[in-house]
């Protein structure tokens, strides 16, 4: 395989507030492959979103700080280069949002939305002629953009799409504004695109549909996605392989199948069992919440909340990232360096009865105080 | 519902703020407490004269028919005789009226081109010293007396400097500009006649400037804390991500969704410069309608004194339609969303 | 608001102590902001200078205490100097005294009008908020047509009516600035209703009254307070203005607005005559509205 198209290599990320600083994220790394779409799943507030932010370049510096790292885009690192991530932003990034009723902008009908990211995206500066021109809707190619949107808006299954390019956001219902967001993300016909959480805020059989749009252009275009959410039923949709999150730490890295068919970090097997299966619903698979930033837990940061938690070597030494297997890492000192596959799921199984034995698992910490 | 209707929605509004307006107007100058004829001829006059008085303008009949006769008059353009020129104070309002109109619009003119820009750089340096330097600025001037600021003006820039004429609506010109709208620089304009409208123009700018100082800090504060709420908006950092010069959001896409908030302070700016053009045209002796009005209340001439707040609360009427209009153009959600709102 | 039924002791106690933490805060605050501290005391000063002003002022006799104002026509038009600070006026009176005691007149005129704009306004708005309904509507509809006049042009058209001299001034400046106060009012009770504990006094059959100056009442302090001190100098502003017409205080009162007026008949020669009565409108002014943003980010509350 070709080198990867992105490699986020340690990255660290502070925010400093009034409350003091807050390590959101704690020496992240994943890669993704060209053409491949890589999930990144987690519970709200676990810096998934400083993830993308960071990659995008979006990330607001101050608060924001991005102590340690890399940003590897096609071997380049990013971080380094400033102008070179506002070229690439433009260029050959994009992104979509989780909410589609504020990411567009209500004052102007649609297509001049789009018209704006097709002719200004990756732009230093405009003059004020520029202002006045766009203001006005003048623009040189303004034909050739229109039947671009239009192309795109059609491939969206927008329904009108000449129509819709002339109508104001509040015109439009939540989906058909997420339609339009993606068509604005992939106007310049990105080569990767940011998914954050772009289906969260839509009905479930909007949500499908958005997916199922998503997915064909990932294979029609060739994209290379990074998908954000908290729902791994969503992530098994979408993925190729799944990255999972945890405090600002990746703490499980693996193909969607193996994930799904054998979870060996105790908070992925957490996870699974909180995925609706009928209520629609989130279960309550895991006890606890996100630690605080401004103090985390010592050794692994899930240790609290872990119901196999080891007293004394959990809560002392810091977790490194395990191989097992191929392809597959876990950070969990329930493993070890270079373990076969097949070892680690006998382990993972068998933890996982234990779990079940356990009558409240509200009483997960109890067995380490034998 | 559509542009349109939302249009006709609001126009139809402002007829009965005008005839509330007018039935306030007329109330507040005869029962207060009552006596017209009797200011207006003096206290040495004599009963008869009195009572002659009172039959002439009517004012022994009820005062709803009394009104009546007023809004029958009104419609067709008779506001009643003036007691200080003799004329028709309709007549008079027209001549008095293009050189208030003239002032007061370019005044707000100014505010608007100095206290926009103001407000945005105050924005996007908030808390910091462009910030509280317009803050400053903004606190001095709706704290300054307009009638203060307009002598601090000619004693600085027209007696001191020679800069500007003190007083006065044009000098001595030849040929004087043929009256076509009243408004001296679109008359010298249309007649070409660039001595004219050169000093006319000079006999602007002080006057001008004074009435502008308060609604120059009214619109860059409510320029800068809109422009700061609709920053943090997500479309922008939509449009941040997509890699769009900064410049292009600030001004094209943040600057026209905050400027709609700042239009309704300009609206109400506008009447509060109506107000202020009673004190600064006495300073700077403009010959417009307040200045008339002001004579009118010392005189104790009620028909014209009614005539002129009338104008006055009806151009503020009109004013803040207008706004509502362009309201509507920058933020279109008002018409969209319809009654909800 | 929770602490609607303190039962026990030491929820009272808490209360008080969250009270005092809450006051604390409020002070801190108000002293955050520089401009506050400093219109603070600008109005300090002038509160002073407005009790003093017979013992600082030197010729308290030019400005007419104790009888009418004074002339000595070998003195006019004599420009500042060590004796006379902004110097003297066409009748050869000092114009720092009358400047010092016009400071008690424009307070005055400021807490005059005030007084009588929240008196009208206030009970009109709480009315209309807490009936709602018809009457509520019609009123507020009033209050609407009211508003649409700028407050000095519908003043000088009570004036007109009326013989110019301070007091009317002061009653047409009144006459016409309670609206804003109802406008106010109504929005809060309107938004203290919503709260549900109002609604609950009402379901136990408590009267009308009690509840406006139980629940309601005390809610909209607040807000009225702010606005008070921000609408105080704009008062004084107007009143000032109408001084100046000459449709406020006669001469020789020495109102500022009106020794503007008199000295405009001898600029520039005699410049100091307008300037500094002029200069202290502006500082008072400046004093109430630093004061009034500073208690408006003390309390924390929107007025307009």
């Amino acid at each position: 395989m070709t080198d990867p198209i992105l490699d986020v290599h340690d990255l660290s990320v502070s925010f400093d507030t009034y409350e003091g600083r807050h390590d959101v994220l704690n020496g992240v790394n994943f890669t993704i492959n060209e053409g491949e779409t890589v999930a990144l799943v987690g519970e709200t507030g676990c810096g998934k979103s400083v993830t993308a932010r960071s990659v995008m370049g979006t990330l607001p510096r101050p608060p924001g700080d991005i102590t340690s790292g890399k940003i590897r885009y096609h071997g380049d690192n990013l971080l380094a280069d400033e102008d070179a991530h506002e070229q690439v932003k433009g260029d050959q990034m994009s992104m979509i949002f989780q909410d589609p009723m504020t990411y567009l902008s209500p004052v102007y009908p649609v297509g001049s939305m789009m018209a704006d990211v097709a002719t200004y995206s990756g732009r230093k500066d405009v003059s004020s002629w520029e202002i006045l021109k766009s203001f006005l809707g003048h623009r040189e190619n303004a034909e050739e953009i229109r039947e671009r949107s239009i192309e795109l808006l059609d491939r969206m299954r927008i329904p009108d799409p000449e129509g819709t390019l002339d109508r104001y956001p509040v015109e439009l219902s939540g989906g058909m504004r997420q339609r339009v967001i993606i068509a604005m993300a992939l106007i310049n016909e990105p080569e990767f695109l940011i998914a954050d959480e772009p289906t969260t805020a839509l009905d479930v059989t909007v949500q499908d549909q958005i997916l199922d749009l998503l997915r064909e252009r990932v294979t029609e275009q060739n994209l290379s996605m990074l998908y954000i959410t908290h729902n791994l039923g969503v992530a098994r949709e979408i993925a190729d392989r799944i990255c999972i999150m945890y405090a600002g730490e990746i703490v499980e890295v693996g193909r969607t199948e193996e994930i799904f068919d054998a979870p060996l970090h105790p908070y992925t097997r957490g996870l699974l069992d909180s995925i609706p299966k009928l209520t629609g619903f989130e279960g309550s698979g895991i006890d606890g919440q996100i630690p605080d930033y401004t103090n985390p837990p010592s050794g692994c940061r899930f240790h609290p909340r872990c119901p196999a938690v080891m007293r004394g070597t959990c809560d002392m030494e810091p977790v490194e990232h395990y191989a097992v297997g191929e392809d597959r890492t876990v950070a969990c000192h329930l493993y070890e360096d270079g373990m076969e596959f097949e070892e680690a799921a006998a382990i993972a199984a068998d933890e996982a009865t234990y779990d079940n034995e356990e009558p409240q698992p509200a009483e997960a910490g109890v067995r380490s105080k034998q | 519902m559509g542009y349109r209707d939302y249009l006709i929605k609001r126009g139809l509004s402002t007829i009965p703020m005008f005839l509330g307006l007018s039935v306030l107007i007329f109330t507040l100058a005869r029962v207060i407490p009552g006596r017209p004829a009797r200011l207006a001829l003096g206290p040495r006059a004599t009963d008869e004269a009195v009572q002659q008085l009172r039959e002439q303008m009517g004012l022994n009949d009820p005062i709803w028919q009394q009104y009546i006769e007023y809004m029958r008059g009104l419609l067709q353009g008779d506001l009643g005789q003036s007691l200080i020129s003799g004329r028709n104070v309709a007549t008079d309002l027209l001549e008095y009226f293009p050189a208030t109109f003239e002032l007061t619009t370019l005044a707000m003119l100014i505010a608007i081109v100095v206290g926009v820009p103001l407000g945005v750089i105050a924005g996007q340096h908030k808390d910091k010293w462009p910030d509280n330097a317009s803050r400053l600025f903004s606190f001095f001037n709706v704290s300054l007396p307009p009638f203060w600021a307009g002598i601090l003006l000619q004693l600085f820039i027209a007696f001191q400097l020679g800069w500007l004429p003190a007083t006065g609506r044009i000098g001595d010109v030849s040929p004087v500009p043929v009256e076509t709208t009243g408004l001296l620089l679109v008359d010298s304009t249309l007649a070409a006649n660039s001595a004219a409208f050169i000093s006319a123009a000079q006999h602007l700018i002080l006057p001008a400037i004074t009435l502008s100082l308060a609604p120059v800090a009214d619109i860059a504060r409510m320029t800068r804390s809109s422009f700061i709420e609709e920053y943090d908006k997500d479309y922008v950092e939509g449009l941040r991500t997509h890699g769009i010069p900064n410049r292009l959001i600030a001004y094209k896409y943040v600057l026209r969704k905050s400027f709609a908030s700042t239009l309704t302070i300009i609206g109400l700016d506008y009447g509060f410069l109506l107000g202020s053009a009673f004190v600064v045209e006495i300073v700077f002796s403009w010959p417009g309608m307040a200045s008339y009005g002001v004579e009118a209340i010392l005189q104790k001439d009620i028909n014209a004194m009614v005539g002129v707040t009338l104008v006055v609360g009806a151009a503020f009427l009109i004013v803040n339609f207008v706004v509502d209009i362009l309201y509507g153009f920058f933020d279109p959600r008002v018409w969209h969303e319809g009654e909800s709102e | 608001m929770s602490d609607t039924e303190p039962t026990t002791s030491d929820a009272s106690t808490s209360t008080l102590a969250r009270q005092l933490e809450d006051l604390d805060r409020v002070v801190y605050r108000f002293r955050q902001n520089p401009m506050s501290v400093i219109g603070l005391g600008i109005i300090l000063a002038f509160i002073l200078i407005a009790i003093f002003a017979p013992w600082i002022a030197p010729y308290p006799s030019d400005a007419g205490y104790a009888g009418e104002p004074a002339v000595h026509y070998d003195q006019k038009f004599e420009p500042p100097s060590a004796e006379h600070l902004f110097g003297t006026d066409q009748a050869g009176r000092d114009v720092f005294s009358r400047v010092l005691f016009g400071t008690q007149l424009s307070l005055k005129i400021g807490a005059v009008v005030l007084a009588a704009a929240v008196s009208i306004g206030v009970p009109i708005g709480l009315a209309a908020g807490y009936f709602g309904g018809r009457i509520g509507m019609v009123l507020m509809r009033i209050t609407d047509v009211f508003l649409s006049v700028p407050p000095l042009v519908l003043a000088l058209s009570v004036s007109v009516a009326l013989e110019p001299s301070l007091t009317n001034a002061m009653l047409a400046i009144g006459a016409v600035w309670w609206p804003w106060y109802a406008r106010l009012t109504y929005g809060e009770v309107l938004s203290v209703k919503k709260e549900t504990y109002v609604e609950a006094s009402r379901g136990v059959g408590a009267s009308s009254v009690r509840t406006i100056f139980r629940d309601i009442l005390p809610n909209v302090l607040a807000p009225i307070t702010v606005k008070m001190s921000l609408d105080m100098g704009y008062a004084i502003l107007v009143a000032s203005a109408l001084g100046f017409l000459g449709l406020g205080a006669q001469p020789p009162t020495p109102e500022w607005g009106t020794m503007v007026s008199q000295g405009r008949d001898y600029l520039p020669a005699q410049w100091w005559y307008s300037t500094f009565p002029g200069l202290a409108i502006f500082l008072i002014v400046l004093g109430f509205n630093f004061l009034g943003d500073g208690l408006r980010d003390m309390f924390d509350v929107e007025v307009q």
